[in-house]
Protein backbone atom coordinates (compact mmCIF):
# COMPACT_ATOMS: atom_id res chain seq x y z
CA UNK A 1 0.00 0.00 0.00
CA UNK A 2 0.61 4.16 -0.72
CA UNK A 3 3.20 5.05 2.48
CA UNK A 4 4.13 8.19 3.99
CA UNK A 5 7.16 9.62 1.40
CA UNK A 6 9.32 11.75 2.72
CA UNK A 7 9.53 15.08 2.38
CA UNK A 8 6.12 16.08 1.37
CA UNK A 9 4.09 14.19 2.99
CA UNK A 10 2.52 12.99 -0.09
CA UNK A 11 1.47 8.82 -0.48
CA UNK A 12 3.90 7.05 -2.51
CA UNK A 13 3.08 4.28 -4.39
CA UNK A 14 4.44 0.73 -3.71
CA UNK A 15 3.10 -1.20 -6.98
CA UNK A 16 2.28 -4.17 -5.09
CA UNK A 17 0.01 -5.46 -7.72
CA UNK A 18 3.77 -6.62 -9.63
CA UNK A 19 5.77 -7.78 -6.50
CA UNK A 20 6.19 -11.31 -6.16
CA UNK A 21 8.03 -13.98 -4.08
CA UNK A 22 11.65 -13.69 -4.47
CA UNK A 23 11.59 -10.17 -5.73
CA UNK A 24 15.08 -8.16 -6.80
CA UNK A 25 15.24 -4.93 -5.25
CA UNK A 26 15.50 -3.79 -8.80
CA UNK A 27 12.46 -5.31 -9.17
CA UNK A 28 10.95 -3.20 -6.53
CA UNK A 29 12.34 -0.37 -7.48
CA UNK A 30 11.25 -1.06 -10.87
CA UNK A 31 7.56 -1.50 -9.68
CA UNK A 32 8.07 2.15 -7.54
CA UNK A 33 8.74 3.76 -10.84
CA UNK A 34 6.26 2.34 -12.51
CA UNK A 35 3.43 2.99 -10.12
CA UNK A 36 4.44 6.67 -8.84
CA UNK A 37 4.53 8.05 -13.06
CA UNK A 38 4.06 11.63 -11.74
CA UNK A 39 7.17 11.43 -8.97
CA UNK A 40 10.93 12.55 -9.54
CA UNK A 41 13.65 9.44 -9.72
CA UNK A 42 15.39 10.75 -6.98
CA UNK A 43 12.18 10.67 -4.51
CA UNK A 44 11.35 7.19 -5.31
CA UNK A 45 15.12 5.57 -5.32
CA UNK A 46 14.77 7.40 -1.58
CA UNK A 47 12.21 5.66 -0.34
CA UNK A 48 13.17 3.14 2.69
CA UNK A 49 13.06 -0.79 1.50
CA UNK A 50 9.77 -2.28 2.69
CA UNK A 51 6.93 -4.06 1.74
CA UNK A 52 9.52 -6.69 0.73
CA UNK A 53 9.15 -10.41 0.82
CA UNK A 54 10.50 -11.85 3.19
CA UNK A 55 11.11 -14.91 1.34
CA UNK A 56 13.46 -12.28 -0.90
CA UNK A 57 15.46 -10.89 2.33
CA UNK A 58 16.31 -14.38 3.17
CA UNK A 59 17.64 -15.58 -0.12
CA UNK A 60 19.40 -12.82 -0.73
CA UNK A 61 21.07 -12.91 2.56
CA UNK A 62 22.21 -16.35 1.65
CA UNK A 63 24.04 -15.12 -1.90
CA UNK A 64 27.52 -14.32 -1.74
CA UNK A 65 28.31 -10.70 -0.79
CA UNK A 66 29.25 -9.51 -4.55
CA UNK A 67 26.36 -11.05 -5.91
CA UNK A 68 24.29 -8.82 -3.67
CA UNK A 69 25.53 -5.67 -5.63
CA UNK A 70 23.65 -3.65 -8.19
CA UNK A 71 24.35 -5.44 -10.80
CA UNK A 72 21.67 -7.24 -12.48
CA UNK A 73 21.04 -9.13 -14.69
CA UNK A 74 17.37 -9.97 -16.38
CA UNK A 75 15.39 -11.39 -19.29
CA UNK A 76 13.94 -9.41 -21.55
CA UNK A 77 10.54 -10.78 -21.74
CA UNK A 78 10.51 -10.71 -18.01
CA UNK A 79 11.19 -6.93 -18.05
CA UNK A 80 8.22 -5.89 -19.99
CA UNK A 81 6.29 -7.93 -16.72
CA UNK A 82 8.24 -6.35 -14.29
CA UNK A 83 9.15 -9.46 -13.17
CA UNK A 84 12.89 -9.90 -11.50
CA UNK A 85 13.94 -12.46 -8.73
CA UNK A 86 17.07 -12.67 -6.65
CA UNK A 87 17.78 -15.85 -8.75
CA UNK A 88 19.34 -14.03 -12.19
CA UNK A 89 21.69 -12.34 -10.21
CA UNK A 90 23.35 -16.30 -9.82
CA UNK A 91 26.11 -16.94 -12.43
CA UNK A 92 25.06 -20.28 -13.15
CA UNK A 93 21.14 -19.51 -14.56
CA UNK A 94 22.47 -18.07 -18.13
CA UNK A 95 18.64 -18.24 -19.33
CA UNK A 96 15.63 -17.60 -18.19
CA UNK A 97 13.68 -20.70 -16.96
CA UNK A 98 10.57 -19.44 -18.28
CA UNK A 99 11.33 -18.00 -21.89
CA UNK A 100 14.59 -20.02 -22.38
CA UNK A 101 15.96 -16.73 -23.46
CA UNK A 102 19.54 -15.55 -22.40
CA UNK A 103 19.89 -13.44 -19.42
CA UNK A 104 21.29 -10.49 -20.58
CA UNK A 105 23.30 -6.92 -18.62
CA UNK A 106 21.82 -4.55 -21.13
CA UNK A 107 18.56 -3.93 -22.33
CA UNK A 108 17.90 -4.92 -25.91
CA UNK A 109 16.11 -1.75 -27.12
CA UNK A 110 17.78 0.84 -25.18
CA UNK A 111 21.12 -0.96 -24.35
CA UNK A 112 21.27 0.79 -21.18
CA UNK A 113 22.43 -1.78 -18.44
CA UNK A 114 19.28 -2.36 -16.40
CA UNK A 115 19.72 -0.30 -13.38
CA UNK A 116 21.61 2.37 -14.95
CA UNK A 117 18.06 2.81 -16.67
CA UNK A 118 15.77 3.03 -14.02
CA UNK A 119 18.29 6.01 -12.41
CA UNK A 120 18.39 7.70 -15.86
CA UNK A 121 16.04 10.35 -16.27
CA UNK A 122 13.87 11.04 -20.15
CA UNK A 123 13.94 7.60 -20.78
CA UNK A 124 10.81 6.13 -21.50
CA UNK A 125 11.18 2.34 -22.80
CA UNK A 126 9.14 0.21 -23.22
CA UNK A 127 11.24 -2.79 -22.21
CA UNK A 128 12.68 -1.52 -18.98
CA UNK A 129 10.87 1.30 -17.90
CA UNK A 130 7.76 2.58 -19.79
CA UNK A 131 4.70 3.26 -17.53
CA UNK A 132 2.37 3.52 -20.51
CA UNK A 133 3.10 -0.25 -21.75
CA UNK A 134 1.80 -1.77 -18.72
CA UNK A 135 1.89 -5.31 -18.64
CA UNK A 136 -1.20 -6.96 -19.72
CA UNK A 137 -0.65 -9.73 -16.96
CA UNK A 138 0.43 -9.74 -13.74
CA UNK A 139 4.02 -11.04 -12.80
CA UNK A 140 2.23 -14.19 -10.60
CA UNK A 141 0.58 -14.90 -14.55
CA UNK A 142 3.69 -15.05 -15.87
CA UNK B 1 -37.63 18.61 36.70
CA UNK B 2 -34.63 20.29 37.05
CA UNK B 3 -33.57 23.96 37.03
CA UNK B 4 -30.38 24.31 34.43
CA UNK B 5 -27.90 21.53 35.19
CA UNK B 6 -24.34 22.68 36.24
CA UNK B 7 -22.61 19.43 35.17
CA UNK B 8 -21.78 20.74 31.55
CA UNK B 9 -19.08 18.66 30.06
CA UNK B 10 -16.21 20.95 27.94
CA UNK B 11 -15.31 18.46 25.80
CA UNK B 12 -17.63 15.90 23.98
CA UNK B 13 -18.06 14.94 21.15
CA UNK B 14 -22.06 16.57 20.97
CA UNK B 15 -20.50 19.88 21.03
CA UNK B 16 -18.31 19.33 18.26
CA UNK B 17 -19.36 19.97 14.59
CA UNK B 18 -19.79 16.16 13.18
CA UNK B 19 -17.93 14.49 15.56
CA UNK B 20 -20.49 11.48 16.13
CA UNK B 21 -21.32 9.35 13.31
CA UNK B 22 -24.73 8.02 14.16
CA UNK B 23 -26.22 5.35 11.95
CA UNK B 24 -29.58 5.91 10.32
CA UNK B 25 -31.94 3.38 8.82
CA UNK B 26 -30.96 5.36 5.18
CA UNK B 27 -27.26 4.21 5.48
CA UNK B 28 -28.23 0.40 6.55
CA UNK B 29 -29.94 0.81 3.22
CA UNK B 30 -27.47 2.61 1.29
CA UNK B 31 -24.95 -0.24 2.72
CA UNK B 32 -27.40 -3.40 1.78
CA UNK B 33 -28.01 -1.87 -1.77
CA UNK B 34 -23.96 -1.29 -2.47
CA UNK B 35 -23.31 -4.74 -1.07
CA UNK B 36 -26.39 -6.47 -3.70
CA UNK B 37 -24.74 -4.41 -6.36
CA UNK B 38 -21.18 -5.53 -5.52
CA UNK B 39 -22.12 -9.20 -5.25
CA UNK B 40 -24.18 -8.58 -8.69
CA UNK B 41 -21.19 -7.45 -10.75
CA UNK B 42 -22.10 -3.97 -10.84
CA UNK B 43 -19.74 -2.16 -12.45
CA UNK B 44 -21.46 0.95 -11.29
CA UNK B 45 -24.81 2.61 -10.33
CA UNK B 46 -26.02 6.27 -8.74
CA UNK B 47 -27.24 7.43 -5.87
CA UNK B 48 -29.62 10.53 -5.47
CA UNK B 49 -31.57 12.55 -2.73
CA UNK B 50 -32.02 15.60 -1.61
CA UNK B 51 -29.63 18.56 -0.24
CA UNK B 52 -28.46 18.02 3.02
CA UNK B 53 -29.58 14.84 4.62
CA UNK B 54 -26.31 13.01 4.90
CA UNK B 55 -25.84 11.38 1.59
CA UNK B 56 -22.01 12.57 1.80
CA UNK B 57 -21.67 11.18 5.45
CA UNK B 58 -22.99 8.08 4.26
CA UNK B 59 -20.36 7.88 1.54
CA UNK B 60 -17.78 9.03 3.70
CA UNK B 61 -18.44 6.24 6.27
CA UNK B 62 -18.76 3.29 3.91
CA UNK B 63 -15.33 2.45 5.04
CA UNK B 64 -14.88 -1.01 6.06
CA UNK B 65 -18.64 -1.56 5.75
CA UNK B 66 -18.52 -3.71 2.30
CA UNK B 67 -17.38 -7.10 2.20
CA UNK B 68 -17.82 -9.85 -0.22
CA UNK B 69 -19.65 -13.15 0.32
CA UNK B 70 -16.48 -14.65 2.11
CA UNK B 71 -16.44 -11.66 4.69
CA UNK B 72 -12.75 -10.02 3.10
CA UNK B 73 -13.03 -6.31 3.49
CA UNK B 74 -13.88 -4.13 0.02
CA UNK B 75 -11.96 -1.30 0.00
CA UNK B 76 -13.89 2.00 -0.33
CA UNK B 77 -12.37 5.15 -2.41
CA UNK B 78 -13.90 8.27 -1.79
CA UNK B 79 -13.69 11.47 -3.97
CA UNK B 80 -16.11 14.54 -4.35
CA UNK B 81 -16.16 16.56 -7.72
CA UNK B 82 -15.79 19.72 -7.85
CA UNK B 83 -17.30 22.48 -9.56
CA UNK B 84 -14.34 24.16 -11.93
CA UNK B 85 -14.60 26.26 -15.11
CA UNK B 86 -12.26 24.36 -16.83
CA UNK B 87 -14.33 20.88 -16.87
CA UNK B 88 -11.59 18.12 -18.88
CA UNK B 89 -11.49 14.59 -18.78
CA UNK B 90 -7.74 14.68 -16.95
CA UNK B 91 -9.81 17.05 -14.14
CA UNK B 92 -11.06 13.30 -13.07
CA UNK B 93 -8.07 11.71 -12.11
CA UNK B 94 -6.55 15.12 -10.86
CA UNK B 95 -9.09 15.39 -8.54
CA UNK B 96 -8.89 11.49 -7.95
CA UNK B 97 -5.40 11.88 -6.80
CA UNK B 98 -5.76 15.01 -4.88
CA UNK B 99 -8.36 13.36 -2.73
CA UNK B 100 -5.98 10.46 -1.70
CA UNK B 101 -3.27 12.86 -1.22
CA UNK B 102 -1.61 11.60 -4.10
CA UNK B 103 0.64 13.68 -6.27
CA UNK B 104 -0.94 15.74 -8.56
CA UNK B 105 1.17 18.89 -10.02
CA UNK B 106 -0.43 21.20 -11.90
CA UNK B 107 0.81 20.30 -15.57
CA UNK B 108 0.98 16.65 -15.41
CA UNK B 109 -1.22 14.63 -18.09
CA UNK B 110 -4.42 12.55 -17.73
CA UNK B 111 -2.47 9.22 -18.53
CA UNK B 112 0.38 9.56 -16.10
CA UNK B 113 -2.42 11.05 -12.77
CA UNK B 114 -4.59 7.72 -13.88
CA UNK B 115 -1.57 5.68 -13.51
CA UNK B 116 -0.55 7.40 -10.44
CA UNK B 117 -4.25 6.62 -8.80
CA UNK B 118 -4.92 3.00 -10.32
CA UNK B 119 -1.51 2.23 -8.87
CA UNK B 120 -2.24 3.36 -5.42
CA UNK B 121 -6.12 1.55 -6.03
CA UNK B 122 -4.15 -1.60 -6.79
CA UNK B 123 -1.91 -1.35 -3.95
CA UNK B 124 -4.80 -1.12 -1.70
CA UNK B 125 -6.66 -4.30 -3.16
CA UNK B 126 -3.26 -5.82 -3.07
CA UNK B 127 -3.32 -5.57 1.05
CA UNK B 128 -6.47 -6.20 1.41
CA UNK B 129 -6.23 -9.70 -0.73
CA UNK B 130 -9.18 -8.58 -2.71
CA UNK B 131 -9.22 -7.92 -6.44
CA UNK B 132 -12.20 -5.48 -6.15
CA UNK B 133 -13.17 -2.18 -5.17
CA UNK B 134 -15.93 0.39 -4.73
CA UNK B 135 -15.32 4.05 -6.16
CA UNK B 136 -17.02 7.01 -4.90
CA UNK B 137 -18.02 9.70 -6.20
CA UNK B 138 -19.73 12.89 -4.72
CA UNK B 139 -21.64 16.26 -6.39
CA UNK B 140 -21.44 14.28 -9.55
CA UNK B 141 -24.16 16.74 -10.71
CA UNK B 142 -20.76 19.25 -11.11
CA UNK B 143 -19.42 16.82 -13.59
CA UNK B 144 -19.95 17.18 -17.63
CA UNK B 145 -21.16 14.01 -19.34
CA UNK B 146 -17.90 13.71 -21.53
CA UNK B 147 -15.98 13.41 -18.06
CA UNK B 148 -17.48 10.15 -17.17
CA UNK B 149 -15.28 8.85 -20.14
CA UNK B 150 -12.63 8.87 -17.02
CA UNK B 151 -14.22 6.48 -15.13
CA UNK B 152 -14.83 4.20 -18.08
CA UNK B 153 -11.28 4.44 -18.50
CA UNK B 154 -9.98 3.33 -14.75
CA UNK B 155 -12.45 0.49 -15.31
CA UNK B 156 -10.86 -0.65 -18.36
CA UNK B 157 -7.09 -0.05 -16.84
CA UNK B 158 -7.58 -1.85 -13.69
CA UNK B 159 -9.62 -4.93 -16.08
CA UNK B 160 -6.72 -5.13 -18.06
CA UNK B 161 -5.04 -6.86 -14.62
CA UNK B 162 -7.83 -8.47 -13.90
CA UNK B 163 -9.14 -6.10 -11.29
CA UNK B 164 -12.41 -4.48 -11.27
CA UNK B 165 -13.77 -1.35 -9.41
CA UNK B 166 -17.54 -0.60 -8.95
CA UNK B 167 -18.21 3.28 -9.39
CA UNK B 168 -20.74 5.11 -7.52
CA UNK B 169 -22.22 8.20 -8.19
CA UNK B 170 -23.80 10.29 -5.58
CA UNK B 171 -25.99 13.78 -6.12
CA UNK B 172 -28.11 15.70 -5.10
CA UNK B 173 -31.77 14.81 -6.83
CA UNK B 174 -32.84 18.01 -9.04
CA UNK B 175 -29.28 18.36 -10.47
CA UNK B 176 -28.26 14.91 -11.00
CA UNK B 177 -31.15 14.73 -12.89
CA UNK B 178 -30.66 17.35 -14.67
CA UNK B 179 -27.17 15.74 -16.05
CA UNK B 180 -28.78 12.53 -16.52
CA UNK B 181 -31.12 14.09 -19.04
CA UNK B 182 -28.17 15.06 -21.28
CA UNK B 183 -27.03 11.93 -21.54
CA UNK B 184 -30.12 9.90 -23.22
CA UNK B 185 -29.11 9.73 -26.69
CA UNK B 186 -26.87 7.56 -28.52
CA UNK B 187 -23.97 9.32 -28.14
CA UNK B 188 -23.76 7.87 -24.14
CA UNK B 189 -25.22 4.73 -24.71
CA UNK B 190 -21.47 3.31 -23.39
CA UNK B 191 -21.75 5.41 -20.48
CA UNK B 192 -25.26 4.62 -19.56
CA UNK B 193 -25.17 1.20 -19.89
CA UNK B 194 -21.64 1.02 -18.03
CA UNK B 195 -22.79 2.86 -14.79
CA UNK B 196 -26.82 3.79 -15.09
CA UNK B 197 -28.00 0.56 -15.02
CA UNK B 198 -28.72 0.88 -10.88
CA UNK B 199 -30.08 3.86 -9.29
CA UNK B 200 -30.87 4.25 -5.39
CA UNK B 201 -32.45 6.77 -3.52
CA UNK B 202 -31.39 8.58 0.15
CA UNK B 203 -33.62 9.86 1.98
CA UNK B 204 -33.42 11.32 5.48
CA UNK B 205 -35.31 10.08 8.17
CA UNK B 206 -38.81 9.69 6.80
CA UNK B 207 -40.88 8.40 9.94
CA UNK B 208 -40.87 8.05 13.86
CA UNK B 209 -39.21 4.52 13.82
CA UNK B 210 -36.59 5.99 12.30
CA UNK B 211 -36.20 9.22 14.89
CA UNK B 212 -36.30 6.43 17.93
CA UNK B 213 -33.82 4.58 16.10
CA UNK B 214 -31.35 7.73 15.78
CA UNK B 215 -32.46 8.62 19.23
CA UNK B 216 -31.73 5.77 20.61
CA UNK B 217 -28.11 5.98 20.23
CA UNK B 218 -27.87 9.19 22.12
CA UNK B 219 -29.79 7.11 25.08
CA UNK B 220 -27.04 4.35 24.23
CA UNK B 221 -23.85 5.80 22.80
CA UNK B 222 -20.91 6.62 25.90
CA UNK B 223 -18.30 9.02 26.51
CA UNK B 224 -15.37 8.31 27.35
CA UNK B 225 -16.38 4.51 26.50
CA UNK B 226 -17.13 3.13 29.88
CA UNK B 227 -18.60 6.87 30.76
CA UNK B 228 -21.61 8.36 30.70
CA UNK B 229 -24.41 8.11 27.87
CA UNK B 230 -24.78 10.87 25.94
CA UNK B 231 -27.91 12.05 27.58
CA UNK B 232 -26.84 11.23 30.74
CA UNK B 233 -23.71 13.72 30.29
CA UNK B 234 -25.92 16.49 29.88
CA UNK B 235 -28.73 15.40 31.75
CA UNK B 236 -27.42 13.08 34.61
CA UNK B 237 -30.85 13.55 36.95
CA UNK B 238 -33.17 13.37 34.24
CA UNK B 239 -31.27 9.36 32.92
CA UNK B 240 -31.00 8.34 36.95
CA UNK B 241 -35.16 8.87 37.43
CA UNK B 242 -35.55 6.60 34.08
CA UNK B 243 -36.13 9.30 31.32
CA UNK B 244 -34.66 8.70 27.96
CA UNK B 245 -34.16 11.41 25.26
CA UNK B 246 -35.77 8.97 22.71
CA UNK B 247 -39.38 9.35 24.93
CA UNK B 248 -39.27 12.51 23.43
CA UNK B 249 -39.73 11.21 19.51
CA UNK B 250 -43.25 11.23 19.34
CA UNK B 251 -43.95 14.65 20.08
CA UNK B 252 -40.74 15.41 18.53
CA UNK B 253 -42.07 13.90 15.55
CA UNK B 254 -45.60 15.54 15.70
CA UNK B 255 -43.95 18.95 15.33
CA UNK B 256 -41.39 18.57 12.79
CA UNK B 257 -44.20 16.88 10.89
CA UNK B 258 -46.30 20.06 11.07
CA UNK B 259 -42.84 22.00 9.70
CA UNK B 260 -42.73 19.74 7.03
CA UNK B 261 -45.99 20.25 5.76
CA UNK B 262 -45.43 23.67 6.31
CA UNK B 263 -42.45 23.84 4.24
CA UNK B 264 -43.06 21.52 1.81
CA UNK B 265 -40.16 19.33 3.23
CA UNK B 266 -40.32 15.29 2.30
CA UNK B 267 -37.61 13.94 4.72
CA UNK B 268 -35.73 15.58 7.60
CA UNK B 269 -32.05 15.56 6.78
CA UNK B 270 -29.42 14.08 9.09
CA UNK B 271 -27.29 17.32 9.44
CA UNK B 272 -31.18 19.37 10.50
CA UNK B 273 -32.13 16.07 13.14
CA UNK B 274 -28.89 15.94 15.07
CA UNK B 275 -28.51 19.61 15.17
CA UNK B 276 -31.89 19.72 16.97
CA UNK B 277 -31.37 16.77 19.17
CA UNK B 278 -27.97 18.11 20.01
CA UNK B 279 -29.89 21.91 20.91
CA UNK B 280 -32.02 19.69 22.79
CA UNK B 281 -29.64 18.01 24.87
CA UNK B 282 -26.80 20.39 25.79
CA UNK B 283 -28.89 22.95 25.83
CA UNK B 284 -32.60 23.73 25.79
CA UNK B 285 -33.99 20.84 28.21
CA UNK B 286 -30.96 20.75 30.96
CA UNK B 287 -32.11 25.08 30.78
CA UNK B 288 -35.78 24.55 30.54
CA UNK B 289 -36.43 21.20 32.23
CA UNK B 290 -36.78 17.29 30.40
CA UNK B 291 -39.98 16.06 32.47
CA UNK B 292 -42.80 18.49 30.70
CA UNK B 293 -41.25 19.53 27.58
CA UNK B 294 -44.11 21.96 25.42
CA UNK B 295 -44.22 22.16 22.22
CA UNK B 296 -43.45 25.19 21.56
CA UNK B 297 -39.67 24.40 22.76
CA UNK B 298 -39.60 21.72 20.22
CA UNK B 299 -40.50 23.90 17.61
CA UNK B 300 -38.04 26.23 18.18
CA UNK B 301 -35.12 23.42 18.41
CA UNK B 302 -36.10 22.24 15.28
CA UNK B 303 -36.44 25.80 13.32
CA UNK B 304 -33.20 26.50 14.85
CA UNK B 305 -31.57 24.33 12.46
CA UNK B 306 -32.65 26.26 9.77
CA UNK B 307 -34.51 23.35 8.37
CA UNK B 308 -37.34 25.25 7.14
CA UNK B 309 -35.30 28.33 5.67
CA UNK B 310 -35.07 29.20 2.09
CA UNK B 311 -33.78 32.39 0.99
CA UNK B 312 -35.30 31.80 -2.55
CA UNK B 313 -38.63 31.92 -0.55
CA UNK B 314 -37.38 34.82 1.32
CA UNK B 315 -36.77 36.98 -0.70
CA UNK B 316 -39.47 36.51 -3.00
CA UNK B 317 -40.26 39.62 -5.39
CA UNK B 318 -43.20 41.41 -6.69
CA UNK B 319 -44.24 40.49 -9.99
CA UNK B 320 -44.82 43.69 -10.99
CA UNK B 321 -40.75 44.79 -10.06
Amino acid sequence: MAIEGPPTGIKLNEGLAWSHSLESEYAIARRRLVSNPLLAIGTIMGMPTCHRNSESVEFEKALPIDMRSKFTRQCPHCARNLFHPVLYQLASIERCPIHRTPLTECCPICNLKWFDALRTKDINCPQCRSFRKRPAITPSQV
Amino acid sequence: MTAHSLYAPSAHPLLELKAVQFQTPAFQQLVETLTEWLWGGATGGFIVGAPRIGKSWAARSLENRLQLRDGRAVPVFYMSIVDRDNKTVAEIPRRACIDHQLPSGGHLNADRLTEQFLAYVCDVQVEANVRTAVLIVDEFDHLTPRQFNAFAEFYNRLDQLHRTMMTIFIGNTDEAMGLLGQMTGEKYRRIRGRFFKRFGEFHGIQNRQELIYLMNQYDALRHPEEGPTYTAAFLPEAVNTGWRLSMLAKDLWRIFAEIANEHDIDSWGLEFVTGTLNILITDLLPRYGWDNVEDELLREAVLMTHVADDFVHALKVSPSK
